[in-house]
């Protein structure tokens, strides 16, 4: 265990210098800069500013700054929101986008994961492919189609939401469900898979031979053991919870770390970009890590080398 | 029972000739869902291939006589806000949607099969080399570089080739094909220990032999699921670039995009977001039913 812990926390080495040397040769391959303006900036303006931001030094030398300063956890400075660094402006929008990310994964949980039990407990009845149904909308419909459609139907037409902002349960609402669909429909389909492997298994035939009650088979061996494979997908999970956010923080003007990143992109602000997409994939990995070894302490059968 | 224990001999019925892709067939178009997901598909095909021909205006005139036009009338669905025939757009839409769904699943293939065949084929420092290659772009998250990758390549000069196609197409496959180089190593890292690839080799197959009549055909089935469900991903993802501003160049028509330049006028005109949603909606799950009952069709113990 120690082991596999130990080469997996490396193996997020070479992944990281990956990503980032990606990140790092696409935004300098982009002809115009940080500073193009509609009006010229004076010619010492910029070169001033290169200086500044160490733009001037050879490409090497840039990336292996950004490199060391990621390391010692400074993801470097915004070149448009002059003086702001990358580790503020996620800090100033991580608590909204983890909450809105909580509230999903728990909207995610209370929906997709009884309805999971339910359609396996009724296999081939109505509750089953209302279940399938519902479930395939949710993970083949993208959120932002979701988040207009809950609009339209809550907000234009109900008029019971508002349609955007941050700060009020109501408006956590509609992007919550937006955001949480995917991840629901995705739990829904997995507990449903689980359940009905676990029903055939010896040790519920034996729960029942030895006359145990019906609820206790259900809740101790049937849904307690379905369960584990659910976990597994916790971790692709958070990177369609980051990646959602983008999408469903742009459209509902919420003021979380994916609203400034996409921002970042049509600003162009290359600072502010790297140091988020490192950040991006720091969690994701992270996430997964956890996972796996969450993962191996639920399931006493999984052993890694 | 009566029959055997009086000896008489049993007429055995003439067995079906069933061929696997016959068999699959027929296990497919019993599904409900699928066939309806199936001819949704279809529909959506012939829509893109005939967009000239059924597109009652131009998907990018602006008729400025008739902005924000509601539906009904010489605009069936209205007009946007630079007076375009919303029903021509959602037409010519469903030609973007169609050609990167379709166009990507090939740059994918193009680069996965190749990387995943020669890794399982190749084996030792070869395989290592390249799955290594393919867990770090794995883990790299999919659509943060897609849209990276959209960013960066349209400051350059390929920004306008086919409307802005090209990128996207670029973008998915270079990202994309993760999956289906895992996928063809898995299958013909199991195919080739199997019987009948040893018994090839033991009649003296050659190795191309082997590979194309025995390997790829038995790895076809997961295969074409996988692409099955790749196709709405790609059209899945071109819709969220377009609609963050990053796919398809204006004023060529993408769902996406629609849905982006409806959204500015949701409260007075719904119906601007709302169809173009309903598109991209019904298209994303007839392709997911149809993929749902290939695997199940294909592959009838994975469920």
């Amino acid at each position: 265990m120690q082991r596999y812990l130990i080469r997996r926390v490396l193996w997020l080495i070479p992944v990281m210098i990956f990503i980032s040397l990606i990140t790092f040769a696409l935004m300098h391959s982009v002809p115009g800069g940080p500073w193009d303006r509609e009006k010229k900036l004076a010619p010492s303006v910029v070169e001033n500013l290169n200086r500044r931001y160490g733009l001037d030094k050879p490409y090497w030398e840039q990336y292996t700054n950004f490199l060391v300063n990621a390391a010692r956890g400074d993801l470097g400075v915004s070149f448009i929101y002059q003086d702001r660094k990358v580790t503020d402006v996620i800090s100033e929008g991580l608590p909204v986008t983890a909450t809105l990310a909580l509230v999903a994964v728990g909207v995610a949980l209370i929906v997709g994961v009884p309805l999971g039990i339910a359609a396996a407990l009724r296999q081939n009845s109505w509750i089953d492919y209302i279940c399938l149904f519902v479930a395939t909308i949710g993970a083949s419909v993208p959120n932002f189609v979701m988040g207009m459609v809950l609009i339209i139907v809550l907000s234009v037409g109900l008029h019971l939401l508002p349609t955007g902002g941050w700060g009020d349960w109501q408006k956590v609402v509609m992007p919550a469900l937006a955001l949480g669909s995917y991840p629901a429909a995705l739990l829904a389909r997995i507990t449903r898979a689980s359940m009905i492997e676990a029903i055939r298994q010896d040790y519920v035939r034996t729960a029942r031979a030895k006359g145990l009650v019906e609820t206790v088979v259900l809740t101790r061996h049937i849904v307690k053991n379905a369960l584990i494979p659910v976990v597994t997908i916790l971790g692709p999970l958070a990177a369609t919870l980051i990646t959602g956010s983008f999408i469903i923080e742009s459209i509902f003007a919420i003021p979380g770390v994916g609203k400034f990143y996409i921002q970042a992109i049509f600003a162009r602000d290359y600072g502010l970009m790297m140091g988020m997409t490192l950040f991006y994939a720091v969690t994701i990995a992270v996430a997964n890590l956890l996972v796996d070894i969450m993962y191996a302490f639920i399931d006493p059968r999984i052993r890694y080398h | 029972m009566t029959a055997l224990a009086q000896g008489i001999e049993l007429t055995m019925p003439p067995r079906r000739q069933a061929s696997l892709w016959g068999d699959a067939w027929r296990r497919l178009i019993r599904n409900r869902m699928a066939v309806l997901g199936g001819m949704i598909v279809l529909l959506l095909l012939l829509v893109a291939l005939l967009a000239d021909v059924i597109a009652p205006h131009s998907p990018t005139k602006q008729d400025y006589t008739n902005i924000m036009a509601p539906p009904g009338g010489q605009f069936i669905l209205g007009t946007d806000a630079l007076g375009r025939d919303q029903l021509s757009r959602l037409i010519y839409g469903a030609r973007v949607a169609v050609a990167v769904g379709i166009f990507t699943q090939f740059l994918i293939l193009a680069i996965g099969l190749p990387i995943g065949a020669v890794a399982a084929l190749m084996g030792g420092r070869i395989d290592n080399a390249l799955m290594r290659f393919t867990d770090i772009v794995y883990a790299f998250p999919d659509l943060l570089l897609i849209i990276l990758l959209s960013t960066a390549l349209r400051e350059q000069p390929i920004k306008s080739v086919w409307g802005g196609l090209l990128i996207i197409f670029f973008a998915i496959g270079v990202v994309s094909w993760v999956d289906i180089a895992r996928l063809a190593r898995g299958q013909i890292l199991s195919l080739k220990e199997r019987e009948f690839v040893e018994a090839a080799r033991a009649i003296g197959a050659d190795t191309a032999h082997i590979i194309w009549k025995h390997l790829l055909p038995n790895a076809l089935g997961p295969i074409i699921v996988s692409v099955t469900f790749g196709i709405p991903r790609a059209i899945f993802t071109e819709a969220t670039l377009s609609f963050l501003g990053l796919g398809i160049t204006p004023p060529n028509p993408s769902w996406g995009s629609m849905i982006q330049d409806g959204y500015q006028a949701i409260f007075a005109f719904p119906h601007l977001v709302l169809f173009p949603a309903l598109c991209i909606a019904i298209t994303l799950l007839a392709f997911t039913f149809l993929g749902d009952g290939l695997r199940d069709a294909l592959d009838p113990r994975m469920k």
